[in-house]
């Protein structure tokens, strides 16, 4: 028993001895800020998934505006269906399955888009269409008001162009800027 | 992608009528860095807590009320992360992927329950971690599981050790998170399929002592290696051991052995040195054909790797084996990268998934080997004693031995004549 | 008492055990080669009413093709931009910080190396028209520069250029009007802004797309890309007519701002060039819809990063198109006098 004591003592040390070894190794490389997910919009391509794969009900990706691109166009893509019977904002006109975006009339013929995140769902139809045929000022952003920064994230485990990425919890946006794509 | 890029460098309109200032996009923060700090803190507070509740107090309540705060501000106040048993991932993959940035919290969180496993025993699984708190509360009719079962399904867990370091190293994901069953109820949300599977570990935890903690929890294993060589741990009575037998008869987590029964030979049979003997000879075959059987794996464990399954998906849809493209292979080609460059990119993780799975199945070649000779050998005991991998640190036994009965009331009366 | 009942059972336990790990090994093993376990997810997909959908407007009927593709030239350049065609039919292709020129049936011929990234490019008789992002600048064919425009300011974003002689037009699409130069480069005048009271409806730019070019019926044609019309002006800049409506389908500019890019074929028809819906199209000189060049599925290769055509006319009645993101110049014949191939024009 007690050579059994020796040698468990003896494992005991060493382990104890490696345990403090690897956490320290790893700690001069580890971060003391946080890290929060975040998506790269010129990566994503609205595949929708972050409407559904977010462990909350509502996810924690919505759209956002980035006004400074925006070209405040009249017949917005992002805003109404790609064929509107006219161009206000009745319901059938409009793109958004929940109505999430408000259109906002500033002088001829500009017209300002905003997000009412509590309806938006993260579906990304509006960024399909602001993107492919505007400026893409609007863009999927999880925001961190919602987001419960999961250890894996399960959209960015499903996102299929990897667009998902964890940075610096400082810098928790990654908006579309006007410099353009790094 | 250039395109793109030129499309973005244009001022926005002037409005010379109004004179109307673009509104600024919010940016809600996220949580507080700070409160990483008080999560460390917590965790700390609470794990010097239990080691004083299981080695000085003593107290079976006072443990679960500990277990209870833990649950409640581990599990539903912080969702469940950051977790211990994830932070196995983080650390597996800081360690193979230099750029990957381990946050410190989780650091923490993977080794100081491990370093207090190494001197006083599995106190992290006692009362600190929400899960086991979670399941040990609904603990209310337990059944004792056949000794051939309980070993059976405790290498799960090694499997699931296994493969969860297999997918951490690689990049494959984190699969202990992803399938963890209770995560979903901290949070309150989550897809039904996942709320139902920790629903249904709630309803076995009523007859079955912490089915995920001695089946599933690959951190348990880890504490329960570290645990075997802890100084101090968990003792059903530090008095002389009576052999009652009430200890094992109580506790729910097959984690007590036996004492040696006294009529029986002292010295082992020379059957029993043959059977042994046998077993450590069939050691390194058991070992060379979980690393086959591992190797033979590796393929479809790559496939968990998403360049790897977007390699397969561009194979197939170029040689026009499948029709349409999926959104993975749409944004792949709108990228514009060289097919060529992903499907290197995808050989070279094939062949270390096959390496890992290798590893892998070594591991659980050399766990299966060592679990039949630890079976053979059975050294003598002179009294019941809390097993050193499996105990949690529970404080059941103390409750039902008659010794720590008998202790309490001593303890009462000193207390009464000093009062008096 | 319980000695050998309790060995026998262990012993059996052993074994059970053994079997039971082997088991639950082979699987795990054979599970996994059955799939992976999918990721658990949340809800079903999202249904078609959260899908962006405009797959209808992207299809096309064969008969309104009159163009047919006739092989492509690439140019080699990372980041093409501008696309002209010279009087001898060669093709002048701007792009990194290099102009690019090829014969017409694809061989090159020359290069003229450029300071900065040009943004868009012309020729008028032997000289070359180059916009940079601020300000233009007129080299000769061997690349001297021979004259270099002033700064346009901070907001300037030129996309498009033209001359005739004495007079120079930018388009400038941060500011969102033309601007015009004498032969010496000076600043004449600047016309098109909005609310401006000089009987111009005005530019709608909402995007770096604003082109404009030099008819031969001696006017100034501009893209109006936010009011989906191509507008004539008189070379002094009072605007005189346009044409275009907005719509998806294939008569009218689809999206928030389109035509991007647009020519003429020597006959005075306009080749127009849109991007979201990305299709080059022809109209009648009125502004009547004739027919396509190309429709979506032959010029988008796939559904995110859509190219914006440049395009061009040659003598000849061919129309060039150029695709920025690879840098492969697209020739079309009109169908009626099918293609003549040589042997430099590449698949």
């Amino acid at each position: 028993m007690k050579r059994r004591a020796f040698f468990n003592g003896l494992a005991r040390v060493a382990a104890l001895f490696g345990l403090g070894g690897l956490a320290g190794s790893l700690a001069r490389r580890a971060q003391a800020g946080h890290t929060v997910w975040q998506i790269d919009p010129w990566k994503c391509t609205w595949c929708g998934k972050c409407a559904t794969e977010c462990v909350l009900e509502l996810s924690a990706v919505k759209c956002v505006q980035f006004y400074d691109i925006c070209g405040y166009c009249d017949f917005c893509t992002g805003y109404f269906e790609p064929q509107p019977n006219k161009l206000n904002t009745g319901a059938e006109n409009q793109l958004c399955p929940t109505g999430a975006i408000i259109r906002k009339f500033i002088e001829d013929p500009y017209y300002e888009y905003s997000i009412n995140e509590p309806l938006c769902v993260g579906c990304g139809k509006c960024v399909k269409g602001c993107t492919l045929f505007g400026n893409g000022s609007f863009h999927l952003q999880i925001r961190h008001d919602r987001c419960l920064n999961c250890n894996e994230c399960s959209i960015a485990k499903a996102c299929p162009v990897q667009a998902i990425s964890r940075v610096p919890a400082d810098k928790p946006y990654r908006f579309k800027t006007l410099e353009g794509k790094k | 992608m250039i395109a793109a890029q030129i499309n973005q460098r244009f001022p926005p309109p002037q409005f010379t009528e109004t004179g109307h200032q673009l509104p600024h996009l919010t940016a809600p923060p996220p949580r507080l860095g700070a409160l990483d700090w008080l999560d460390m803190g917590v965790l700390l507070a609470c794990l010097a807590l239990a080691t004083w509740l299981v080695l000085r107090r003593r107290q079976r309540r006072e443990l679960m009320l500990l277990g209870l705060f833990s649950l409640l501000y581990f599990g539903f106040w912080r969702n469940g992360c950051v977790c211990a048993i994830g932070s196995i991932q983080n650390i597996t993959q800081a360690l193979f992927d230099s750029s990957y940035a381990l946050p410190l919290t989780v650091l923490v969180f993977g080794v100081l329950p491990l370093a207090f496993a190494l001197v006083v025993g599995r106190v992290f699984c006692a009362a600190v971690c929400p899960h086991g708190a979670f399941q040990d509360l609904m603990l209310l009719k337990p059944v004792t599981l056949p000794v051939w079962l309980e070993h059976g399904l405790r290498l799960l867990a090694y499997v699931y050790l296994g493969l969860a370091v297999v997918f951490a190293a690689t990049g494959g994901g984190y699969i202990i998170c992803r399938f963890d069953p209770f995560v979903q109820i901290f949070r309150l949300t989550g897809s039904l399929t996942m709320i139902l599977t920790g629903v249904i570990f709630l309803l076995m935890s009523i007859f079955i002592g912490r089915p995920y903690c001695r089946f599933l929890c690959p951190y348990g294993v880890l504490l329960g290696l570290a645990g075997s060589v802890s100084r101090w741990r968990a003792r059903i009575t530090p008095d002389k051991c009576t052999l009652c037998r009430r200890c094992q008869n109580e506790c729910p987590f097959n984690a007590i052995n036996k004492a040696t029964p006294r009529t029986l030979q002292i010295d082992p049979t020379p059957e029993d040195k043959r059977r042994l003997v046998i077993r450590c000879a069939l050691l390194p075959t058991v070992i060379v054909a979980g690393l086959w059987l591992g190797g033979l794996s590796g393929d479809s464990l790559a496939k968990a790797h998403h360049t790897v399954a977007l390699a397969e998906r561009i194979h197939l849809e170029d040689a026009g084996a499948v029709t349409g493209a999926t959104d993975a292979s749409n944004g792949f080609r709108a990228e514009g990268t060289p097919p060529e460059k992903l499907f290197a990119e995808a050989h070279a993780l094939v062949h270390r998934y096959v390496l890992a799975g290798r590893l892998c199945g070594a591991w659980v070649g050399l766990i299966v080997g060592l679990k039949l000779i630890v079976l053979a050998w059975r050294p003598r005991r002179p009294e019941f004693e809390t097993d050193a991998v499996r105990c949690v640190a529970c404080a059941r036994c103390f409750e039902h031995c008659p010794q720590e009965h008998k202790r309490r009331q001593q303890k009462a009366e000193i207390n009464g004549v000093l009062a008096s | 008492m319980h000695s050998d009942a309790d060995k026998k059972v262990s012993r059996r336990g052993f074994l059970n055990a053994g079997l039971v790990a082997a088991g639950g090994a082979a699987g795990w093993l054979a599970g996994c080669d059955q799939a992976q376990p999918p990721a658990p997810t949340n809800r079903q997909p999202l249904g078609k009413r959260f899908t962006y959908d405009v797959s209808e407007y992207e299809k096309v009927e064969p008969g309104q093709l009159l163009f047919a593709a006739a092989g492509q030239i690439p140019t080699g350049l990372q980041a093409a931009s501008c696309l002209a065609v010279g009087a001898d039919d060669a093709l002048y292709v701007g792009g990194d910080q290099v102009i690019k020129i090829f014969e017409k049936d694809g061989r090159p011929r020359s290069a003229l190396a450029l300071p900065e990234p040009p943004q868009a490019l012309a020729l008028d008789k032997d000289r070359v028209l180059v916009a940079f992002k601020d300000h233009f600048a007129i080299f000769d064919g061997a690349g001297q520069t021979l004259l270099k425009g002033e700064a346009l300011g901070p907001r300037a974003h030129l996309t498009a250029i033209a001359a005739t002689g004495e007079v120079l037009f930018v388009a400038d699409a941060g500011n969102r009007e033309v601007v015009r130069f004498d032969a010496a480069g000076k600043v004449l005048g600047r016309f098109g802004k909005l609310g401006s009271k000089d009987g111009n409806p005005g530019f709608v730019v909402p995007s770096p797309y604003f082109h404009l070019m030099i008819g031969s019926d001696g006017l100034l044609w501009v893209a109006n890309p936010g009011r989906h019309q191509i507008q004539a002006h008189t070379l002094e800049g009072r605007f005189e007519l346009g044409w275009g409506q907005p719509a998806m389908c294939v008569e009218g500019f689809c999206g928030c701002c389109n035509p991007s890019f647009f020519a003429r074929l020597p006959d005075d028809r306009f080749i127009t060039s849109e991007r979201g819906l990305v299709r080059i199209k022809v109209y009648d000189a009125k502004g009547k819809f004739l027919g396509l060049v190309a429709g979506h599925s032959q010029l988008a290769q796939n559904d995110q990063n859509l190219p914006v055509y440049r395009v061009a006319c040659d003598s000849a009645g061919r129309v060039l198109a150029l695709d920025p993101i690879t840098g492969v110049i697209r020739i079309f014949v009109p169908k009626a006098d099918e293609p003549q191939k040589t042997p430099a024009q590449q698949k």
